[in-house]
């Protein structure tokens, strides 16, 4: 096509640098929490990411998606973290791959849409699990006690409510 | 936690969508992380200016240079793998610059002085450099008048900062002057003679020794102008109060686009400032559904008028003036001629432009059918036709959906020669009786090459009357051209939506697809006449740009809106009565010559409050149809004028309040919402406005 001839792209400065983050943080925290297991490592990781993202912002090839991009990253940052701290794991290629596969190219409020189309195709005592243990913010023997069942059924109930997520979210990727 | 790792990552996601309407905290230190790369990396952005200011010279000392670029390519990287893809960089400011029709282009005045101190490479028999200036060789750039690189608010304003630039050694070796001091003018002209006394260019091996930092002192006190936020609203005036004695009339076009909204709606989630102009209250209210009454056999209105007590002002009324268009069922819409006229210049590249565009067209593709064909131009540079027109059978189908899922973006905008191509491709593949429309979607700065506003809009305006309509589908924000956008859809018989997500999408394309696409009824004015024996002011609220002259209205000529299938216009009047004490027209003295302020007239017995007329052509029409409807009805109290009055009034103080309208004072966000929240029901747009005006709060 004579469009794609030659890319210019938009400038990268620093406010589209900070709209990218902004648009794409909260997926970045949920992977980053995933690979470092603990939510400070992984604010500390996601930070680092950043500013070496942002440093070599120049090899970012804006025709790609900058989520997909900074997964990247953070995956290369945590496995220097993991060299210099041995005690450590990297998760391995085929983990990896599964995770990458439940982002498509899209921002937070895309990827969060998406989500909320596979929450609403779960049966009902799964979304009401959910919501009332996320969206409420219950710990799962509170959430137990308002829908009137047991925790250990209740945390059952979740692990295959997420696990029907993560099919639903990595099936549902757009036709192109 | 013994979770899986997949399955703790949608453990963390449900985490994060549960907290997704809180902002996203970007840390201070972050913040101030970024700053400090930024300031190194803001010297970049200074090159294409001060290459493009100097370019001459420039092109003609990296001639000189080859020898020293060819070599010293192999040894510009950056120890830290830091290094920025020069071109790219140096290209897209001056594209954005070259687009934006209000940026100032960034030639250098001839005061500009370019100030370089060496970082020549150094030859052989030169005098040895201080290390200082070999390493950080300064260059001072007055910045260009009014620009300002990236310094976003949040982080003071970059300017006058000490700036590094890395650069490599190609750029240094193309702008390498041994330790001369010249304005630029004079450095081009030196460096378009001969006669340039430059040092020996034989590269020494020391040339290893620089590195790609450099520095460029930008003056304080240039005046930045905003590169990113260049969305161009057009100014409105709202319509000032009048009476009836002296201005019985008040006649305007309808507006049933509703881009205002979602540009807003936009705004709030983004969390940014809205711009008091780019607030069509119309547009708001008009993106809600209300229950109209719909028309009575063939009529193509349905009229629905109402007066109520105003909220923000107690001795005062409302007046709803509503017209409900026919509705078209899907299987007895015409066919249709579209031609998606798509901007996939360099700036659509952008999750929520070109993807969303991409999809949002696709979901189009397939609601139509055999009775449809489709092109696709797209407009990047120069203009292309990617999808020549094809019928939209299964196959056609398939081929439109991979020609749209192929575009890419790159390139530079000249809508101008895009949408001419466009409409010839419209004109050529013309369906009598049926759906002619141009289908524009672009991200903004509509960048019209050598042709003036006027004369686009003249060709929008002489193929609308040759019945090809025009749509315009507004993306992304930045360099959004609101302004232009709603003025060629208007002038075109058109309709301009916004679109944000894909849930907008599927609103426009798929939920009301045959309002989009069908067109009931062109050229749609209405107006009111007030009786001055009941009303004692009035003015109308919305239709800032929509108004039209008393004389307009049954002139044919005068272009207006137009009205799709099912679609409804929603009008708000605020009526002071007669009798009541109003503060709307502050006393004046007694008049020295005449002897009563008010001039007399007869004024005829009647109960009505005021008479709607509305004029209207069919779609292939000339001739324009009047009806007329007399209003009588008794106000109501508010709380019983019924949900959609209600609701609206809601929307229309959320527009007034935005536009800084005297509804502020006495309305406070809480008092809206909880009215709004009130009347909101289950209608999943009408929640999602009351949950973005308490983010307004």
């Amino acid at each position: 096509m004579q469009a794609a001839a030659h890319n210019i792209e938009p400038v990268m400065d620093r406010e589209r640098f900070t709209d990218l983050i902004t648009d794409h943080h909260r997926g970045l925290t949920a992977y980053a929490t995933v690979l470092a297991k603990s939510q400070s490592t992984a604010n500390d990781l996601l930070q680092d990411s950043y500013i070496v993202a942002w440093k070599s912002v120049g090899k970012f090839d804006q025709s790609r998606d900058f989520g997909c991009w900074l997964r990247g990253v953070i995956r290369n940052k945590w496995r220097e973290h993991c060299r210099r701290y041995k005690r450590e794991t990297v998760l391995d290629d085929d983990v990896l791959e599964r995770l990458e596969a439940v982002f498509i190219d899209e921002p937070d409020n895309e990827l969060f849409h998406r989500l909320s189309d596979c929450r609403a195709k779960l049966p009902d005592l799964m979304q009401e699990a959910i919501c009332c243990t996320y969206d409420e913010g219950r710990t799962s023997d509170d959430a137990a006690d308002v829908l009137k069942t047991s925790a250990s059924a209740l945390r059952k109930r979740l692990e295959r409510a997420r696990s029907a997520l993560r099919e639903c979210l990595s099936q549902n990727q757009p036709s192109n | 936690m013994t979770m899986k790792p997949e399955d703790h990552l949608i453990d963390e996601l449900l985490k994060q969508q549960a907290e997704k309407d809180q902002p996203v905290e970007i840390p201070e230190s972050l913040k101030k992380a970024l700053a400090e790369e930024e300031s190194q990396k803001s010297r970049s952005y200074m090159w294409p200016i001060l290459l493009s200011s100097a370019a001459v010279a420039t092109v003609a000392l990296y001639v000189v240079s080859q020898p020293i670029v060819r070599k010293s390519n192999i040894l510009a990287v950056n120890e830290s793998e830091q290094m920025i893809a020069p071109e790219q960089e140096m290209r897209a400011p001056l594209e954005k610059l070259a687009r934006g029709k209000e940026a100032k282009k960034p030639t250098a005045p001839s005061s500009r002085r370019m100030r370089v101190l060496a970082a020549e490479a150094l030859s052989d028999v030169s005098a040895p450099v201080p290390d200082e200036s070999v390493s950080r060789p300064n260059i001072s750039v007055p910045t260009p008048e009014g620009l300002d690189f990236g310094a976003g608010e949040d982080f003071g304003n970059g300017l006058g900062d000490e700036v590094v630039a890395k650069l490599s050694a190609e750029q240094l070796a193309a702008i390498s002057i041994s330790e001369s001091e010249v304005s630029v003018d004079a450095f081009v002209s030196q460096a378009n003679s001969p006669s340039v006394t430059r040092r020996q260019n034989k590269l020494s091996p020391k040339i290893q020794t620089l590195t790609e930092r450099r520095r460029i002192d930008i003056p304080r006190g240039a005046k930045p102008l905003d590169l990113r936020r260049g969305n161009q609203y057009g100014t409105l005036v709202d319509p000032k109060w009048a009476t009836p004695l002296e201005a019985p009339l008040s006649t305007f076009s309808v507006d049933v686009d509703t881009a205002s909204y979602t540009n807003f709606r936009r705004s709030v989630t983004d969390g940014q400032g809205i711009h008091p102009d780019s607030v069509r209250i119309e547009e708001m209210i008009n993106y809600f559904s209300y229950d109209y009454a719909q028309p009575k056999g063939d009529a193509a209105f349905g009229f629905d008028t109402q007066l109520a007590t105003c909220p923000w002002e107690k001795d005062h009324l409302l007046a709803r003036v509503a017209i409900q268009g026919k509705d078209v069922d899907a299987a007895e819409r015409p066919g249709s001629n579209l031609v998606f006229l798509l901007d996939v210049s360099g700036s659509m590249n952008d999750s929520r432009k070109l993807p969303l565009l991409q999809r949002s067209m696709i979901l189009l593709l397939e609601q139509l059918d055999e009775r449809d064909s489709v092109s696709i131009v797209v407009y990047a540079g120069r203009d292309a036709v990617v999808l020549e027109p094809t019928r939209l059978t299964a196959e056609g189908r398939l081929a439109a959906i991979k020609a749209m899922e192929t575009l890419q973006s790159g390139g530079g905008t000249n809508g101008g020669a895009g949408i001419k191509r466009a409409y010839e491709l419209a004109t050529k593949n013309f369906v009598k009786g049926g759906v002619n429309r141009v289908l524009l979607a672009t991200d903004g700065d509509f960048n019209v090459g050598t042709t003036s506003d006027q004369a686009l809009v003249d060709l929008v305006k002489e193929k609308s009357s040759a019945g090809i309509y025009l749509s315009v589908l507004g993306l992304g924000s930045g360099n959004l051209n609101d302004r232009m956008l709603e003025s060629i859809s208007n002038d075109g018989n058109g309709n301009y939506f916004f679109i944000d997500s894909d849930r907008e999408a599927r609103n426009v394309f798929f939920k009301k697809l045959t309002g989009t696409l069908v067109t009931i009824a062109k050229d749609v004015k209405i107006q009111i006449e007030f009786n001055p024996g009941k009303v004692q002011a009035y003015r109308l609220l919305g239709y800032a740009n929509r108004q039209l002259k008393a004389e307009d209205f049954n002139n044919d000529k005068v272009d207006a809106g137009d009205i799709g299938a099912g679609h409804t216009v929603t009008a708000f009047y605020e009526i002071v009565p007669v009798g009541v004490e109003s503060s709307i027209r502050p006393k004046v003295d007694q008049l020295k010559y005449q002897i009563e302020n008010t001039p007399k007239r007869k004024v005829a017995a009647s109960n009505d409050w005021f008479t709607l007329k509305l004029r209207h052509k069919a779609p292939d029409g000339d001739k324009s149809i009047l009806t007329t409807q007399f209003v009588v009805d008794d106000p109501v109290a508010l709380t019983q004028a019924g949900r959609d009055f209600q609701f609206a009034t809601s929307v229309l103080m959320t527009g007034m309040k935005l536009r800084g309208m005297d509804v502020a004072k006495s309305m406070s966000w809480e008092k809206i919402q909880q009215s709004a929240e009130a009347v909101s029901g289950d209608d999943e747009a009408r929640v999602e406005f009351v949950e973005l005006i308490k983010k307004l709060k």
